[in-house]
């Protein structure tokens, strides 16, 4: 198996380096960490050790999750190993054209207090190469405006746990729309629907955390 | 049966039993008639007067009576725990810093508390660590004798209205992840499981106590408890569910269910999977039972896996009483009584409780509409 494949193995199955007890039947073994340095070791393409091990790892992982197999335990302990194959990664990553996957911001709409979804989309975006920052909760329509114009070219991600605040998503989507923002725009959340998420203008929806790395990645031009 | 009026507690209780009464039972979650007088939560907002109003008059009342100390913290005179209040970022919340004296060293929790009584948001969970883990089972346990004279005396106000339950809170993986977040809880799942059994173990055992006392105080006969939501698909697998609530429940509500007591479940997620445990341990009721796309049990499937063994409490989806239209959940009644009613053991209720806090004018419009719906469409002939 060549050091890419491994790469990829041990993040889908939550390897994160020679010490840690999981997964189990892997005792002994060399994690992600063990890995992305003998790779740089020798040599590879940095962008590849990013993109064909770390990340298509956790695409891997994203659809494991989606279709049953997989459940919140294993995602996140793949999501620290791809963490920490990041964490080796970053210092050669500066300097280079190459950079982390692009910024996400992402909060919880105003008059809603729901954190858990979120917290859960900003740990696999992370897990998924990008850099998040998290505003929290009762996050409001001026507050998402002020971050978008600090962070040009960041997605905004929003979500939204009840009817009533759904409102307050369409008038964060529309204030950024109204200032001429062109920052693209992922909603989600309990009872936010593609058909709401259309009507408001957002430009992508979906229900499925894992799902939104890939999205997250369309929206920025970035080919899987 | 059939040909009697029952009173409304009578009606309830038949339901929560699995037995027909003369129609189905409707519960309005979160709008109580009973609410604001001493001693229950503060009164809703005005505008919601006349859905209070016709809640009272028309459906049978739940209410769930709180002991005066719910958390299951220790009542020890060594146990203190101190709360210092200090301003945050987040506009019109304080920070709470909770510090947990124990004879291991303190421990700290951040919560984001709202001024205006909005409900809140941890930041720092209490546990983090394996040390952690020790330090809080390290404070010495005592658990306060129940003082359940307030029980009675709202039972006595409640009348024939509806049925007062005995809340036992979370249970105990709901505690566990009260003080570790869900994102440890799930790490800990694969890496250190033995931390998790030992907190489940401890409140456990204090979950048992508080059962004993509820039960030689005569609370009762309905139990409510919640909390095992954070353990369900897709969160865990249905094998971490049996792990973590299965397990632990099934003991705690044995003597409930020995003096022929009724347990009454709060529990969002995807239930298909684990159903089949919830019978087994002897659930009474089970609440809300979400339909896809919240859940992912229809209705009537989930009545061929309940009928006869526990009764079903639900499923009129707040999301559609707050944005669809008078006709749409006219239907939506009608469809839950033909896919739940058949043979009793249903309670038709929203999904959760209205949002506060106001309650608008198409939002009143709907919930006098799902009452009426149900009172035309759940009677049994
Ligand atoms: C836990 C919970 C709470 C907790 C919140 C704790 C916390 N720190 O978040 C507490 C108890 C505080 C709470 C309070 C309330 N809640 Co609540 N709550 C829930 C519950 C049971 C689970 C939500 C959850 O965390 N799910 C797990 C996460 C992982 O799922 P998720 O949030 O949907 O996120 C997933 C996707 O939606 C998506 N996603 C989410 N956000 C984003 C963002 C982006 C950018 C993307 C791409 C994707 C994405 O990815 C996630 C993973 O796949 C839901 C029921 C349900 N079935 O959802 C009700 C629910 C959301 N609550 C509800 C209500 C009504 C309330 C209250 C008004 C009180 C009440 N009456 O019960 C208050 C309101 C508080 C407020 N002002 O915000 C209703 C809302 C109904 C409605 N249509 O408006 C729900 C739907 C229950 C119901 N079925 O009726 N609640």
């Amino acid at each position: 198996m060549g050091i890419l494949t491994e790469i990829k193995d041990a993040v889908v199955r939550g390897r994160v380096d020679i010490k840690s007890p999981y997964p189990p039947e892997m005792a002994g073994k060399p994690g992600v960490v063990e890995l992305v340095e003998q790779a740089l070791e020798e040599k590879m393409d940095i962008s590849m050790v990013l993109k064909e091990g770390l990340v298509s790892g956790m695409e891997v992982v994203g659809d494991k999750f989606s279709s049953g197999e997989y459940f919140l335990p294993d995602m996140l302990m793949s999501a620290q190993a791809m963490k920490a194959g990041m964490s080796i990664l970053d210092p050669h990553l500066r300097g280079k054209s190459i950079q982390k996957l692009g910024k996400v911001v992402i909060g919880t709409v105003k008059g809603d207090m729901h954190d858990i979804g979120k917290n859960l989309v900003a740990v696999i975006l992370e897990g998924g190469g990008f850099e998040v920052i998290d505003l929290g909760i009762d996050v409001s329509a001026e507050a998402f405006l002020s971050n978008a114009e600090e962070h040009p070219g960041s997605v905004i991600g929003m979500s939204a746990l009840l009817t009533t605040t759904r409102e307050s998503m369409r008038a964060s989507v529309e204030l950024l729309r109204e200032k001429g923002l062109s920052n693209k725009i992922i909603v989600g959340g309990a009872v936010v629907t593609q058909a709401f998420a259309d009507e408001i203008g957002a430009d992508a929806f979906t229900k499925d955390a894992a799902k939104a790395v890939p999205l997250v990645k369309g929206l920025l031009g970035i080919a899987s | 049966m059939r040909s009697k009026i029952l009173t409304k507690r009578d009606r309830y209780m038949a339901a929560l039993r699995c037995e027909e009464p003369d129609r189905v039972p409707i519960v309005v979650r979160g709008v109580n008639p009973m609410f604001g007088e001493a001693g229950l939560p503060p009164s809703r907002h005005p505008s919601f007067a006349p859905l209070i109003e016709a809640t009272a008059e028309k459906t049978e009342w739940a209410y769930r009576w709180h002991p005066p100390e719910e958390n299951l913290l220790s009542s020890h005179p060594e146990a203190t725990v101190t709360v210092t209040r200090r301003p945050c970022d987040q506009e019109g919340f304080d920070e709470e810093v909770k510090t947990f004296e124990t004879p291991q060293g303190p421990l700290e929790t951040v919560n984001w508390v709202s001024r205006e009584g909005k409900p809140g948001m941890t930041k720092n969970y209490l546990i983090e660590t394996l040390e952690d883990v020790d330090r809080f089972l390290s404070i010495p346990y005592e658990f306060k004798p129940l003082d359940a004279s307030n029980f009675f005396e709202l039972r006595e106000r409640m009348g024939q209205n509806g049925v007062l339950m005995a809340s036992i809170g979370l249970d105990p993986i709901g505690h566990v992840t009260h003080w570790l977040g869900l994102e440890t809880l799930a790490l800990w799942t694969l890496v250190e499981r033995e931390a998790i059994f030992r907190l489940l173990d401890e409140f456990y055992r204090r979950a048992a106590l508080l059962i004993k006392s509820f039960l030689s105080a005569q609370v009762g006969p309905v139990f409510a408890t919640l909390g095992m939501e954070q353990a369900t698909p897709p969160w865990l697998s249905a094998k971490d569910f049996q792990a973590y609530v299965t397990e632990y429940d099934q003991r705690l509500w044995a003597p409930i269910l020995e003096e022929g007591g009724v347990v009454h479940v709060h529990c969002h997620g995807n239930l298909r999977d684990v159903i089949p445990d919830f019978i087994g341990m002897g659930a009474g009721c089970l609440h809300p039972v979400e339909a896809p796309p919240m859940g992912d049990i229809e209705l009537h499937q989930a009545k061929e896996m309940l009928a006869g063994k526990v009764c079903i409490e639900g499923n009129m989806q707040l999301d559609d009483i707050y944005s669809k239209d008078e006709e749409f959940i006219r239907e939506s009644v009608r469809l839950a009584m033909r896919d739940a009613a058949g043979a009793g053991g249903f309670v038709l209720c929203p999904t959760a409780s209205p949002i506060p806090p106001v309650l608008e004018e198409k939002v009143l419009h709907n919930y006098l509409t799902f009452i009426e719906a149900g009172l035309d469409y759940g009677g049994y002939t």
